[in-house]
């Protein structure tokens, strides 16, 4: 090890100092803000910390709390619905959505531009704009379902509609960005599979699901990891379409509106950093197996 | 040339001691608030007060938005480096408890300030285990709002002054069923469901509690309590109020200005909304107080007020900033800008003006009998009671079983906290 340090030249080491001087900026509030926040957070979770006065070490008491909250489950339960529904969702509309994009169709600038919008709206935007268009008494959603005749629904107060009107929103929300990645893999599908799969006789229906799928899962496997990492993290539309003090909060909670409840309104930061670990371990579980399985369906093409 | 240069150089190194000599002299303090709405006319205060005490204090705003305010409150209060002067709300248990601010006490004395010039019940909520720890800055009340062009339209008569909880049913009553001869789709009574302005003023006025008063204990288990939610949830199921899907997702103020409800339990913060509002321009916004339950017609008193960080510096000149911001000249300058109702009794007077569309004497008035909003400045058991009353005006639970239930386990967490 040592003889191999001694190797590097005088101009390599000067060349690997303004390398580093360059990442710098970015390591040092990545260290600051992240890697030390990180450890602080386990810390806290084996401590009781309040306020005022210094962290207490309790070990796993935080931990076992969890266990035994029904509220954790519930956000837990609620948290796995918006991200098995969600996931599902996202992949399948911005596959579809992708594929009708990728066809010499008229205006189809304006139909890409049109579908990125909500990905360059603010989430805060999206989720008012979407209250007001669910609202009970005000919505133009229930207006138009009482003009055909049907009953209004109080999507955001039953606890049988608000999570999926949480989800739809989150879908809208999320699907235009995919739709951008799905259309770039389907761009770089080399269009000689395409030629050689209509000279065998392939219809619209068999191209897509024999040559396009099949070439698109890798990137169908990265969207899949990222979109599930972002929908397990859920908070912005619960927080802003869902008022705190009503039925429907209790309804629709995930885990980290949860975790911003016990750290910010209940004061309980160390219960709060264990709740946050417990998803961070959630979502590190669920992308190893992602990881592991993706050799029985993502076909890389080499 | 070089003896010159040294000997300007020791000169103006002399001199900028002196300077820093004489600022000593001069107490630097500093006052944290987080409404931007209002710095304008505070700083009118402080300036008056800097003028007042020129050359021994100078004060100045430390403007920290509501997001992060606590947040950054907790953390300088911990590490000493607070603003000397803080604006304080209902967690102000919280930072008695771990001593982190100054009991007013011996100031009060040593000046002998005359704490009856405040309204009582505000001078009472900083009141802790028989030490002040604030002086009261403004209050909030809440009281009723009615649409008197809807009362006209159907032809029901305005409620009166004196008017009980059963007058409230009758006329909600004759409201309902007005409007559903003539096909409308308005509610006679809409509201708010967070506690301030709605269900803890019937908690409390039946007899029942939030929390008692030595903070221990949570009264919402109490047979008094369930019945006044029982009443509330009585005038959804018959139609005097409009219902919890409605009200859970459009807040009652907005249904009402929008002329949607004919009544209205709303908090004096919301005065300039119905000031405001087209409803209200048009004259058509009557106040009154709130109806007298179990004959108590009380209502909850909320208001901000200032404290003294325990780690100040300056703790005298911070004192003398504090009485002076809390004097009736300073909050008759408040009230006169409308920012806020002045705790002052004397000051009061200079809020009325502000309002041509509403009768805000029925705001101030509702200060002579409030009670203060009740908090033990924990907020950890809170949740039991509020999400249980939430189930409970939902119906998805029987009233009492709920009630019960959120109490027994808001209790468990008290006892822990108090063990």
């Amino acid at each position: 090890m040592n003889k191999k340090r001694r190797n590097y030249s005088a101009r390599k080491r000067k060349e690997a100092a303004t390398g580093l001087l360059f990442i710098a900026p970015m390591m040092i509030g990545l260290i600051i803000f992240s890697a030390y926040a990180f450890f602080q957070n386990i810390h806290f979770s084996f401590s009781k910390v309040g306020t005022f006065g210094a962290p207490k070490f309790i070990g796993f008491d935080n931990y076992i709390r969890a266990f035994t909250d029904p509220n954790f489950f519930i956000a837990l339960k609620n948290t796995l619905f918006y991200t098995v529904f969600g996931v599902s969702f996202v992949i399948i509309f911005s596959v579809l959505i992708a594929n009708s994009l990728n066809k010499k169709v008229k205006g189809r600038t304006f139909y890409r531009v049109s579908i990125f919008i909500p990905a360059i709206t603010m989430p805060a935007a999206i989720g008012i704009l979407w209250r007001w268009l669910l609202n009970y008494k005000f919505g133009i959603i229930n207006f138009i379902l009482e003009r055909i005749g049907l009953k209004p629904v109080a999507w955001l107060s039953e606890a049988a509609t608000v999570k999926w009107a949480i989800l739809l929103v989150l879908v809208w929300s999320m699907v235009s960005y995919y739709v951008i990645i799905m259309l770039a893999g389907m761009q770089a599908i080399d269009s000689s599979y395409y030629e050689a799969a209509r000279v065998d006789g392939a219809g619209q229906l068999q191209l897509f699901f024999k040559v396009t799928i099949p070439l698109l899962t890798p990137i169908i496997f990265f969207s899949t990891i990222m979109s599930m990492i972002g929908i397990l993290q859920i908070f912005d539309f619960i927080y802003l379409m869902i008022q705190r003090d009503t039925i429907a909060y209790q309804y629709s909670m995930s885990m980290v509106t949860y975790f911003y409840e016990l750290a910010f309104v209940k004061d309980l930061r160390g219960y709060a950093s264990a709740v946050s670990i417990l998803l961070c371990i959630i979502i590190m579980i669920i992308t190893v197996i992602q990881m592991y399985l993706q050799k029985y369906w993502v076909k890389y093409d080499n | 040339m070089k003896k010159i240069m040294l000997f300007v150089a020791v000169c103006s190194l002399m001199l900028s001691l002196i300077g820093c000599g004489k600022q000593n002299e001069v107490a630097n303090i500093s006052l944290m608030m987080w409404d931007e709405a209002q710095s304008p006319v505070i700083q009118q205060s402080i300036d008056k007060f800097n003028e007042k005490n020129e050359g021994k204090i100078v004060a100045s705003i430390e403007l920290v938005p509501w997001d992060s305010y606590w947040t950054k409150l907790d953390a300088s209060l911990e590490t000493k480096e607070s603003a000397d002067v803080m604006w304080m709300n209902v967690y102000l248990p919280k930072y008695a408890s771990a001593e982190v601010v100054k009991p007013l006490d011996e100031y009060i004395e040593k000046d002998k300030l005359d704490l009856s010039q405040y309204i009582e019940g505000r001078v009472n909520a900083y009141n802790l285990d028989g030490k002040q720890y604030a002086l009261p800055k403004g209050l909030d009340t809440v009281f009723v709002a009615y649409n008197k062009e809807m009362f006209d339209r159907y032809d029901v008569e305005y409620p009166q002054e004196g008017w009980t909880w059963d007058d409230m049913r009758t006329i909600a009553g004759q409201l309902r069923d007005k409007i559903s001869e003539a096909g409308g789709a308005e509610y006679p009574i809409v509201m708010e469901l967070d506690d301030q302005p709605s269900w803890m003023n019937f908690v409390v006025q039946n007899g029942g509690n939030y929390i008692s008063e030595d903070g221990k204990t949570t009264g919402m288990g109490m047979d008094e309590s369930v019945e006044a939610i029982q009443n509330m949830v009585d005038l959804m199921n018959e139609e005097l109020m409009a219902p919890y899907t409605v009200l859970s997702e459009t807040k009652g103020t907005d249904l009402f200005i929008s002329g949607q409800g004919g009544m209205v339990f709303i908090g004096s913060w919301k005065a300039s909304v119905l000031e405001n509002s087209t409803l209200g321009a048009d004259g058509n916004i009557g106040l009154i107080q709130m109806p007298a339950l179990n004959g108590s017609n009380s209502s909850v008193l909320g208001g901000l007020g200032y404290c003294l960080s325990a780690s100040s510096k300056h703790p005298d000149e911070a004192w003398e900033l504090i009485k002076y911001i809390t004097s009736e000249e300073s909050l008759y300058n408040e009230a006169v800008n409308g920012i806020d109702i002045p705790a002052h009794a004397k000051a009061q007077e200079g809020y009325v003006k502000n309002f041509k569309n509403l009768d805000a004497q029925v705001i101030l008035d509702a200060s002579v009998t409030g009670f203060p909003y009740q908090s033990n400045g924990n907020f950890e058991w809170t949740s039991y009671v509020n999400d249980a009353v939430q189930k409970a005006l939902s119906q998805i639970a029987p009233v009492k079983e709920t009630l019960v239930e959120g109490a027994t386990q808001a209790q468990e967490v008290l006892d822990e906290l108090y063990k």
